[in-house]
């Protein structure tokens, strides 16, 4: 079973609540979709070129394996975000620190600019890049 | 006691080390050369009184460096390999295997965390023969010569190319230990 926190939880609650977008109902905590216009937080992609399902995100996420998302790691778990993520949109200002192991660890890169294919930055997974590495990430807003 | 008291039944644990020259090709730049040291670990069954199939797992002790990758390249090879003793009673043997090679760099982020990244994968060859000399206590050393083919092909990081088409042969003395 997943093991799924309050912190998480209310997380989830205070991004629908902040965000104009729709909540799912659902038990499992969900990040927002990226708005149009983004000027704060970041926006994650689970696409190249910032295509495909998206999420807002404005503050730290330890434990990608808990919210909703579009990707499925086996049948016994939930869709979520973690190893989803493939391109990032950062609001002015926002630095975010992605991670390719859940709990802020394992090998990590600061984004502080749009990027539309983290299959081009170094990293640990799949032809040694961050594409659908991302587990964790901190963001720091200005 | 001689090599003739191999019981040829069973299976063989054996580790060893071994040095020769590589020589490496690439379809983007000039070819180059050094001497590797490698390590083994085999391990084998008797199917027959002079066949023997096994497993070999291969590293090498000095990573190779090429240019383009921000650290040394760390090749891992897994060989399906069969030995065919010609005298049902000496120790003499010839070797022949196949399979996979991949190639490995080590990278580290701004914040110092290390991890391991398969940069490469391909298949690899090895021909050889050795003498299995017996020394007691069921215990065998094993001088061996090899060669070595593999094709690791391209070494992508970042989702680039930086070393393109790799490939490798090599020759290299070993000297093993058995234990049955």
């Amino acid at each position: 079973m997943l093991r799924q926190t309050v912190g998480s939880r209310l997380l989830a609650v205070a991004l629908c609540a902040a965000s104009a977008t729709t909540c799912d109902n659902s038990s499992d905590p969900i990040f927002p979709s990226a708005p149009t216009s983004l000027t704060s937080g970041i926006a994650v992609y689970d696409g190249t070129n910032f295509s495909g399902t998206s999420a807002y995100i404005d503050r730290d996420a330890e434990d990608l394996t808990e919210y909703h998302g579009p990707c499925d790691e086996s049948e016994d778990t939930m869709r979520s975000w973690d190893d989803c993520i493939s391109s990032i949109r950062v609001a002015a200002g926002v630095t975010a620190v992605i991670f390719a192991d859940t709990g802020f660890k394992g090998f990590a890169v600061t984004i502080d600019r749009d990027v539309a294919d983290l299959g081009l930055i170094v990293g640990p997974c799949h032809r040694g890049s961050m594409n659908n590495c991302v587990s964790s990430i901190r963001v720091r807003l200005p | 006691m001689t090599a003739s008291a191999q019981a040829r039944q069973g299976g063989w644990i054996g580790i060893g080390v071994g040095i020769g020259p590589l020589q490496s090709s690439f379809a983007d730049r000039d070819s180059q050369s050094e001497t590797v040291s490698v390590s083994y670990l085999h391990f084998g069954g008797w199917t027959r009184q002079r066949w023997m199939i096994g497993i070999d797992l291969e590293g090498h002790n000095n990573p190779i460096r090429l240019v383009g990758l921000p650290d040394v390249a760390d090749p891992v090879t897994v060989l399906g390999t069969v030995a065919y003793y010609p005298s049902s009673s000496g120790g003499f043997y010839v070797k022949g295997g196949t399979g996979w090679l991949g190639a490995f760099v080590d990278i580290v982020d701004e914040f110092g965390t290390k991890a391991s990244v398969r940069v490469g994968q391909g298949f690899s060859y090895i021909a050889g023969t050795g003498w299995d000399v017996y020394v007691g206590k069921r215990l065998w050393l094993t001088p061996a010569v090899s060669f070595r083919y593999a094709h690791p092909g391209d070494m992508v990081l970042g989702g680039q190319v930086r070393v393109a088409n790799w490939s490798h042969r090599s020759v290299d003395v070993t000297l093993g230990v058995k234990f049955d």
